[in-house]
């Protein structure tokens, strides 16, 4: 949707999160953190081990609530929603440490990601009436052609937890994009993966956010692939943001350059 | 057009099998008869415990519980509000509605049981349901209009072979078709991974809640045809070890996996039979079977944790869910 009307309209806030701060007990993991994302932007979020970038995710995703602040997503409020619900608003997100459905197949996998619009409950698929079979094939093909679309249809059959561990993260983000969402966030998608597939990742996330008009949000520690496709990157440092800009003045910030040497020498 | 005809085409084979055994089983021994009796209906108990235990992964040990509620409910009903009926006809509709009496008490007592229960993580369902079955025993036990601890008697016994094997083949159909929809592979996204089922959009606490009175309507209901069998129901007849024996028969089969879940829970009804009378270092076996049970469980969870027939390992999702902080 990338038409002259579009990109002349002023870009609008699609995620804003306010002041948040989530304490564990004692251990403040994330302080006083405030951020937007805009509509169909590409952004990176990074910062040294431990400095609360997956808790920022999980507070946007609704599995913590924040200790204080406000989160609202196309102008709705969604801090303290069930993570179900923030999925059904219209976010999705992979995880740090793959969590697919390990005993069902690829193509199963994907599938649970039209769950939320399947009429046909309990009741609606023992009798499997009407319009039954045609929305469970509706999602059957939508299911493959997503896949194919990923280069995974030949893989459809497999059994999650059989697959290589790059074939299980692309997998994963397919299953994200099931969901039908306007935001989907990557958390660490490009750990594990050998410099060839890092390249053919960040082709899939400029692919995914053109062609879906999506908003993405990558959580990254190889600074190749979020310098190469981030448009913006806010940098956190114990809980804090120290930095958000372009890449090009974010790694020439004083405080990140420092963050990071502070990281090395440990 | 032939994928939408084939479940009624098991659906129709299995209740034919059923007929056939019918006319078999019309051939054999009043004692024998009880026995494959006993073993449908424990079918139905460990059918309908795997959609919680299995499918969805929850770890409920109070099956007896349930099926308790729909005994005494389904029983009371028959005894105390319909007046007596003597042809086939009237004592098949009667029992219909007696197990639906039985079914859909038990169900209410699941979503009591559950609703405040599934929200907690972990094995504190275990616990709660355990308590709850406990709980409905000694209840029953004191309430004389139900017997007290003397139990119920003469409840017409409407209860056949060929009732209880249809009803058997309906919930393996109900269950099995529902499982390989895009909506019941919820229960199974829930059972592999709850966050990653929740950040997909399923709404997991309600999955677990409907699994869990699926479960408790299918127990009730199997109360229900126990209680018209046995003609006498005490509240010992649903203790803790019913509940145990149906959560062994459920992972002996490999949870999840309702053939093998039917598989067990044959052996392990006939096997105590056919061992009644076997004695060692003195000791009666009927006296041991638990013990048995438990040797089982610990050789199956150390040789095979996915059960004799299941593809999911009980022991993976131990380890999954121990995969902490989320991310
Ligand atoms: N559920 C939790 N309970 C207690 N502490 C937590 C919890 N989740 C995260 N933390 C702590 O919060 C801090 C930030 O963790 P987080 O996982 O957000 O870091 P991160 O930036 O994603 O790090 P990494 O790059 O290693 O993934 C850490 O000190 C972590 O131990
Ligand atoms: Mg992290």
């Amino acid at each position: 949707m990338n038409n002259g009307f579009k990109e002349s309209a002023p870009t609008m806030t699609l995620l804003d999160i306010g002041n948040v701060t989530m304490r564990f007990g004692g251990l403040t993991a994330v302080s006083e953190f405030s951020d937007t994302i805009a509509e169909n932007a590409l952004v990176g979020l990074i910062g040294p081990n431990g400095a609360g970038k997956t808790t920022v995710f999980n507070m946007i995703t609704g599995v913590y609530t924040p200790t204080v602040g406000t989160i609202t997503f196309e102008s709705r409020s969604i801090a303290g929603r069930k993570p179900f619900q923030i999925a059904h608003a219209g976010i999705a997100r992979t995880f740090q440490n793959i969590r697919l459905f390990p005993s069902l197949s690829v193509s199963d996998n994907v599938r649970i990601g039209f769950n939320r619009l399947a009429r046909n409950r309990f009741a609606g698929s023992i009798f499997q009436l009407g319009g039954y079979q045609r929305e469970e094939e509706n999602f059957t093909r939508e299911t493959d052609q997503l896949l194919e679309k990923f280069g995974l249809l030949d893989k459809r059959d497999e059994l999650a937890r059989n697959l290589s561990y790059g074939d299980q993260r692309r997998v994963e983000i397919v299953r994200a994009m099931a969901t039908r969402p306007r935001l989907l966030l990557l958390d660490e998608p490009a750990a594990g993966m050998n410099p060839t597939e890092k390249s053919e990742l960040m082709a899939l996330i400029r692919y995914l956010r053109d062609a879906f008009g999506i908003a993405i949000m990558l959580i990254e520690h190889d600074m190749k692939v979020v310098m190469g496709i981030c448009e913006r990157v806010t940098v956190l440092d114990y809980g804090v943001k120290i930095a958000s800009g372009t890449p090009e003045e974010v790694k020439n910030d004083p405080r990140v350059v420092e963050a990071y040497l502070g990281e090395s020498a440990h | 057009m032939s994928t939408i005809l084939r479940p009624y085409l098991y659906l129709a084979g299995g209740i034919a099998l059923v007929l056939v055994l019918n006319l078999l089983v019309g051939g054999i021994g009043s004692y024998d008869q009880r026995i494959v009796v006993n073993i449908g209906i424990n079918m139905i108990l460990a059918v309908s415990l795997n959609l919680v235990n299995g499918f969805t992964g929850q770890f409920s040990l109070g099956h007896a519980g349930f099926m308790s509620v729909g005994a005494y409910a389904s029983a009371a009903f028959t005894t105390m509000v319909l007046p007596a009926a003597s042809d086939p006809m009237s004592q098949g509709l009667y029992l219909i509605v007696a197990l639906l009496v039985g079914g859909l008490a038990a169900a209410v007592a699941g979503l009591l049981v559950g609703v405040p229960s599934l929200r907690l993580k972990g094995d504190y369902l275990a616990i709660v349901t355990l308590g709850f079955g406990e709980i409905i025993r000694v209840i029953l036990q004191n309430v004389s209009s139900l017997g007290g601890a003397l139990g119920l008697a003469n409840i017409p016994r409407h209860t056949t072979f060929l009732w209880v094997f249809i009803i058997l083949v309906f919930v393996v159909f109900v269950i099995e078709r529902v499982i390989r929809t895009t909506y019941g592979k919820g229960f199974l996204a829930v059972r592999d991974d709850e966050i990653a089922a929740e950040a997909m959009g399923v709404n997991t606490t309600r999955y677990k809640v409907v699994a869990f009175v699926v479960g408790a309507f299918f127990a009730g209901i199997a109360g229900g045809l126990y209680a018209h069998y046995n003609s006498l129901i005490k509240p010992d007849d649903f203790g803790f070890l019913k509940s145990v024996e149906i959560v062994v028969m459920v992972i002996l089969g490999g949870m999840g996996s309702t053939y093998g879940v039917i598989f067990a829970a044959a052996a392990l009804t006939y096997l105590p039979e056919w061992l009644r009378s076997f004695t060692m270092f003195g000791i009666k076996f009927s006296d041991f079977r638990m013990s048995i049970y438990s040797l089982v469980l610990i050789v199956l969870m150390l040789v095979r944790p996915q059960g004799l027939f299941g593809g999911f390992s009980f022991k993976g999702r131990r380890a999954a869910a121990k995969k902490a902080p989320i991310g």
